[in-house]
């Protein structure tokens, strides 16, 4: 029943065409009883799959049974529960429906265990059964987020990618309605970027203006996507649960048990590791689990501001480094991305020269091309001076780099599920490595610290109970 | 520890499942592509995946497939080729799935998945007795009323 709305499109495509008489009327039934024979049947059969689907609730389990035929029935224990999650979405409104939804540490993908669709009534009694937040513990001086906070959280974290999915995503599935929408836009964007080239820009080539008009649209339909995800974003907790409630349109809910956090992450990109700004992020099966969502539990906060509320599922800062990057190993870091901003301009050359044609084009792509690299070598050179690991009490915090973006994950030690210690044959000779933790959750997360000393790695490994002294010695 | 085989009329449900599917297909293809050859070589085909299945895998599939439990775990041992042997104990189980059809008792249609951190173990075919029997260990998962 998921997809049903897609229907909208070929019954849209037959009332275009419908002559609202009697004659009409009749010829279009003649036409597409079928059709709508079909679509009945989906909708008898959705609604019988409904109401056949009954929901108990015992004194430890939340009992959902599915299915005319075949008959399922799961059984979660609330103790199970990592995150509940209610939903209201804008197309349930009319039907007074909500969406409740609970995800375990079970399974191996990162899909939602159980997901229900019920009215406010029963989704009452459920969340009723869910501890939440104890008001009497609950943790005071947790900033609540602002508007200027999600807006900038919304600037950061949309992408003309995601965006560009958006409206891939609308194309498929919208049938020949969209197609034209979206040719009709696409003309319009050509067409501007044509008159925009020929008037304003003339170095700049059609094609590559009209695609960065693409993706700057595309980036702002994300943006707006994000603003309205994240705002009215609440968060509250005590020591054991966690609150957090967002959105404007679709208002989603969760309860997070704080014991089911499987590390906490401190995301940065580069001006907000300039700017010491952070977005605090957590890892636990069913918050974000859906990849439209992140897993934001901060939007975005000066690092010095944090506080000590949330210290308890480790989200602080200042954490002195034990072990850092060594300088030495810069190129660990920064080769990659600096051959590439080394080889695109002769390459852009050698494109020219082979395919005249597309010389200027080659040399356009060149230069937006090097922009990210340059960038990708800012990031780098910055995670070779901030990147490192340090052990205390019980946690276990690592700082490092994934592409644009820096990380500070803190954990428990017990956390940590699987170490890889990586030499290169130049590693070999200078006493240095890249370790790799793994940290586990539905999927596990891996975050890697380059060119770190192997005495280091080992020391930092055997404290986390994974003994490789042996084995990597013996090894050399 | 006791041990568990799979309901033997879950063989048999199989089989005549798969018998039926086969006639499903052939009618489809002979209706649809009335070529002679071409419904000659599907024909072929359907039946030397009936007798591949219905009189070789599946009878030993069914010999591969047991399970043990001491009421502390449970072990699924399978395997026709590769003989592999998962165990899961009951404490560790996060939640469950029960599937049944109508007249399981009868089809050996009932199955049971227990989700663990990072995988599930499927228990199939099983015994309607059995299967309680085997949920009733697992005594931290209220299931209600079955």
């Amino acid at each position: 029943m998921k997809g049903l709305w897609l229907l909208i499109f070929p019954l849209l495509r037959g009332l275009s065409v419908i002559h609202f008489d009697a004659a009409g009327l009749y010829g279009w039934l003649k036409g597409a009883w079928f059709d709508l024979a079909i679509v009945g049947a989906i909708l008898l059969v959705g609604y019988v799959q409904w109401y056949k689907s009954r929901i108990y609730l015992t004194d430890t389990s939340i009992v959902h049974t599915e299915g005319i035929i075949i008959r399922v029935r799961t059984a979660i224990p609330l103790e199970s529960i990592s995150v509940a999650t209610v939903e209201r979405p804008l197309l349930l409104i009319p039907f007074r429906g909500l969406r409740f939804s609970c995800d375990t540490r079970a399974g191996i993908l990162k899909r939602t265990d159980m997901k229900l669709l019920v009215t406010g009534k029963v989704c009452a009694k459920l969340v009723k059964r869910i501890p939440d937040v104890d008001d009497k513990r609950k943790i005071e001086g947790i900033a609540k987020p602002t508007a200027l906070s999600v807006l900038l959280f919304s600037v950061f974290f949309s992408s003309s990618f995601s965006g560009a999915i958006y409206i891939a995503a609308f194309f498929f599935k919208g049938g020949d309605i969209a197609y034209d929408l979206i040719t009709t836009s696409l003309n319009r964007i050509t067409e501007t970027s044509e008159r925009l080239s020929n008037e304003f820009l003339m170095k700049i080539p059609t094609a590559a203006l009209a695609a960065g008009m693409l993706f700057i649209a595309a980036w702002m339909l994300s943006f707006m996507v994000n603003v309205l995800r994240y705002s009215r974003f609440r968060i509250k907790c005590d020591d054991d649960r966690i609150n957090v409630a967002c959105g404007v349109i679709n208002r989603r809910i969760y309860r997070i048990n704080s014991d089911h956090i499987n590390f906490t992450d401190l995301r940065q990109n580069l001006i907000m590791k300039l700017l010491g700004a952070v977005t605090v992020s957590i890892n636990c099966a069913g918050y974000g689990s859906d990849s439209q969502y992140l897993p934001v539990l901060l939007p975005i906060k000066m690092e010095k501001n944090l506080g000590r509320g949330l210290e308890k599922i480790g989200v602080f800062s200042g954490v002195e480094l034990d072990v850092k990057a060594r300088k030495q190993g810069f190129l660990n870091y920064i080769l990659n991305p600096f051959l590439l901003s080394v080889i695109l301009l002769p390459l852009s050359d050698l494109v020219a020269k082979l395919f005249p044609s597309l010389g200027e084009l080659a040399r356009f792509t060149a230069i937006m091309l090097e922009i990210p690299s340059v960038w990708l070598i800012s990031v780098k050179m910055v995670a070779l001076y901030t990147s490192g690991i340090s052990l205390y009490d019980d946690k276990i915090v690592v700082r490092c780099s994934k592409w644009t973006s820096f990380h500070t994950v803190v954990a428990d030690r017990r956390n940590v599920v699987k170490i890889d210690i990586q030499q290169s044959i130049f590693q070999l000779f200078n006493g240095r490595c890249s370790i790799h933790l793994w940290f586990c959750g539905e999927i596990a997360t891996r975050y890697i610290v380059r060119s770190v000393s192997l005495e280091d790695a080992l020391r930092i490994a055997s404290m986390l109970g994974f003994d490789m002294r042996h084995k990597v010695i013996r090894r050399r | 520890m006791k041990k568990y085989r799979p309901d033997r009329n879950g063989l048999i449900t199989l089989r005549i499942a798969i018998f039926l599917a086969s006639l499903i297909l052939f009618a489809v293809v002979r209706y649809y592509i009335p070529v002679d050859i071409i419904v000659f070589i599907t024909t072929i085909a359907i039946v030397t995946a009936d007798i591949f299945f219905i009189f070789i895998y599946l009878p030993l599939y069914f010999r591969s497939l047991s399970y043990s439990s001491d009421g502390i775990e449970i072990t699924r041992h399978s395997g026709v080729i590769i003989k592999k042997h998962q165990t899961v104990r009951y404490s560790a189980v996060q939640y469950i799935t029960i599937i049944s059809t109508p007249f399981s008792q009868y089809t050996g249609l009932n199955f049971i998945v227990f989700f663990v951190y990072g995988g599930q173990m499927q228990l199939a075919f099983l015994d309607q007795k059995d299967a309680a029997e085997i949920l009733s260990h697992a005594e931290h998962l209220d299931i209600g009323e079955v």
